[in-house]
């Protein structure tokens, strides 16, 4: 029980009033930019590192974190009322969704999204709060090696799980490293890829390249399709509350999705999309209304909704423990840390309890503020939606600008911050996804570091990566991931073809 | 506003898991307007920038010193070991290019990955990146209420906006705002630029 006390030393420090007030600005700017097209929580938080530089990481945990739960509830708004999922995780909510809003049943739609999302995310922080300390205590046995397998194995799902296809994703991954290539190597002092600029010897900030890829790559893509069809917002016009038999079949598709969404988070696996679908898939399986699915189905809105906020939260996990990000989102925290020159893994458990239950606690009280927020305010939120684009999108480089410009006062970062959102552009405009490079960046340094040190372990043996029973399960799990998929499309084609033969 | 998925940007998954939803992809494009000849399918030009980067890390990777002391886990490796993947990805880009180029004239081709939207604007392109190069060079000279101004300004003309004048004024609130609350509450630091004399009459600095 002595995760339970320590829980409750994280309440007592989340819940003095700066810290609820931090939670508060969180969650408010994480529905904020949940709802608005063209920003998301991962910029978000790059954006607000150089607010926070220097002052207490506590609060600004808090605040991160209530972000990005915040953008997991505004996400489905703007997918319900305009089927532009505001971001990737909402794309089933926008299609059930979306044609319950159109057949008037918005409010009923938002209603289930916010209450799904709230017994889901806090069932997922509930196993957050339970399996961070046991998978706490496996990755004090991992060595370099381990490690190093471990971020191989993050490295193949995340790439094979996001993007259209394989090869486009591990583009994607190793121009991130590439990228993490630039500046000085921590072993030898060696500058490499710098090309003489002296700007280039810290390497290239990984909250530049997200900056880039996901404010200016975007806002360039937007421009160059803005004559391709407008989406209108729908009106609300039934209650926000729902009717019993709403509540009658809503109530077990948020259990479920609760308890399928947080260990595929939390799995080193990548993201929230796969367990939406699963999700949807289950209910479609499993509802006595199965006709209703694609025509507005309400379990339809209400399990992948929990899942996904459930894998959010199941995301923390491999995060705070191992401090392996598995999500663009993840990844710009684990950036955070770094800012703060924390590491999160078992020594952030050992060292800073205030900071990491802190953050814990405050994601319990962060989901009741969002349900408070998300269901009365419904109707001021809806508004967000209206802005036109020429404004929002000023606004959005508006800060981008600001935010690449304060890291470090220099005009050479925003000139970088051009470059990569150009190269952000061409990656979208030629279907490349753009969460694996950011991952690449900051995960690649590591994963050098780790394959360096554990071949200076073993002298070079290469051999050390299948001797170690941790390692070589890891790797056997990241070739089947890699192999698989490759090997039953492989298989699928040959039958297509016997089948057309015959 | 036709904006899909910041975070990841999931563009139409062909072999994705089981429901294809109808928001996930663009609407793949007619066919039979793309001015580009058959054999050339994007996916070529891209292979081609994906190995001209493998070979500019590869050679890069060259020129790292390396000192004798350090055998074969140096520096030098992992930058093999990365422009190595460059290339594979280059070269299965290509591959995959070249296979689809064959068939191209099928109607499978346009729903294949990498085909790029048929309609670009690239005006509206060239002027959000010329306002965003208007801040780079007038950001530290003019200071960041007025160079913001201007790409923000600059950035709602390119969306499509043509009510010039309040974008002007909505753009000089905003940059107005942001500077005051940041320099004065959050601690940053800020260009002035020309408008110091005012800003510092109105009390800050």
């Amino acid at each position: 029980m002595e995760t339970l006390s320590l829980l409750l030393d994280g309440f007592a420090i989340a819940l003095t009033w700066q810290n609820l007030l931090w939670a508060l600005v969180g969650v408010t700017l994480g529905t904020i930019v949940g709802i608005l097209p063209g920003i998301g929580p991962a910029l978000t938080v790059a954006l607000l590192l150089p607010v926070t530089f220097g002052r207490d990481p506590i609060g600004s945990f808090i605040m991160f974190a209530g972000i990005y739960y915040g953008g997991m509830y505004g996400g489905s708004t703007t997918a319900i009322l305009l089927n532009t999922p505001g971001e990737s995780a909402s794309i089933i909510t926008a299609l059930e969704g979306n044609i319950m809003a159109r057949q008037g049943r918005g409010g009923a739609a938002l209603a289930t999204a916010a209450i799904g999302s709230f017994v889901a995310g806090t069932l997922a922080t509930i196993g957050l709060t339970f399996v961070a300390p046991a998978m706490v205590q496996l990755a004090l046995r991992f060595g370099p090696a381990d490690y190093f397998a471990l971020m191989v194995l993050a490295f193949t799902t995340v790439t094979s799980l996001l993007g259209s296809s394989l090869v486009r994703g591990l583009t994607s991954l190793f121009f991130g490293m590439a990228l993490g290539l630039v500046g000085i190597d921590l072993q030898t002092g060696q500058a490499r890829y710098t090309l003489g600029m002296l700007e280039m010897l810290d390497g290239i900030d990984v909250v530049i390249v997200a900056i880039g890829l996901f404010a200016v790559g975007e806002a360039l893509y937007v421009a160059s399709q803005r004559h391709t069809g407008a989406a209108d917002v729908i009106a609300v016009k039934d209650s926000i509350w729902m009717t019993k038999e709403d509540w009658r079949r809503s109530w077990k598709p948020w259990i479920r999705g609760g308890l399928l969404g947080f260990p595929l988070g939390a799995l080193p696996a990548g993201g929230a999309e796969i367990p939406t679908f699963l999700s949807y898939t289950l209910e479609r399986r499993l509802s006595r209304h199965k006709e209703e699915f694609g025509k507005g189905a309400i379990e339809g809105v209400a399990g992948p909704e929990a899942a996904n906020n459930a894998a959010a939260a199941g995301v923390l996990v491999p995060l705070l423990t191992l401090g392996l990000p598995t999500s663009a989102t993840a990844a710009i925290m684990l950036a955070a840390f770094q800012q703060f020159g924390l590491q999160p893994g078992p020594l952030l458990f050992e060292n800073r309890p205030d900071l990491v239950w802190g953050m814990i606690a405050s994601l319990y009280i962060g989901n009741a503020m969002l349900l408070v927020l998300n269901l009365p305010l419904v109707g001021l939120w809806v508004r967000l939606l209206s802005i036109p684009a020429p404004l929002l999108y000023g606004g959005i480089l508006v800060f981008a600008t600001l935010g690449t410009y304060s890291l470090n006062n220099s005009l050479v970062d925003v000139a970088t911050l051009l470059v990569i959102g150009v190269v952000g552009f061409l990656m979208r405009r030629y279907d490349i996804p753009v969460a694996p490079a950011v991952i690449g960046l900051i995960l690649g340094p590591l994963a050098e570091q780790q394959l360096r040190r554990a071949l200076a372990i073993s002298q070079g043996d290469y051999s050390i990566f299948v001797t170690r029973p941790i390692s070589a399960t890891l790797l056997a799990i990241a070739l089947v991931a890699l192999v698989g998929p490759m090997l039953a499309r492989f298989i699928g084609a040959r039958r297509k073809r016997g089948e057309a033969a015959a | 506003m036709s904006t899909t998925t910041p975070m990841t940007g999931t563009n139409g998954a062909p072999d994705g898991p089981a429901p294809a939803p109808a928001g996930r992809g663009r609407a793949p494009g007619p066919s039979g307007t793309r001015p580009t000849p058959a054999w050339l399918h994007p996916d070529l030009l891209l292979a081609i920038g994906v190995l001209a980067l493998a070979v500019f890390f590869f050679v890069g990777a060259l020129q790292i010193r390396v000192s004798p002391a350090y055998e074969h886990i140096g520096p030098r490796f992992f930058p093999f070991l990365v422009s190595t993947g460059l290339a594979a990805c280059g070269l299965g880009l290509l591959a995959g290019a070249l296979r689809r180029a064959g068939v191209a004239d099928g109607p499978a081709a346009p729903a294949a990955p990498g085909e790029p939207a048929p309609l670009a604007d690239w005006r509206s392109v060239a002027i959000t990146v010329a306002a965003l190069l208007a801040q780079i060079l007038l950001l530290e000279r003019a200071g960041f209420i007025i160079s913001s101004t201007i790409l923000f300004a600059g950035v709602a003309w390119a969306f499509g906006s043509r009510r010039h004048g309040r974008d002007v004024v909505i753009g000089f609130i905003l940059a107005f705002v942001v500077y005051w609350s940041f320099t004065q509450w959050l601690g940053l630091r800020l260009p002035a630029g020309i408008l110091r004399p005012v800003l510092v009459w109105l009390g800050g600095s």
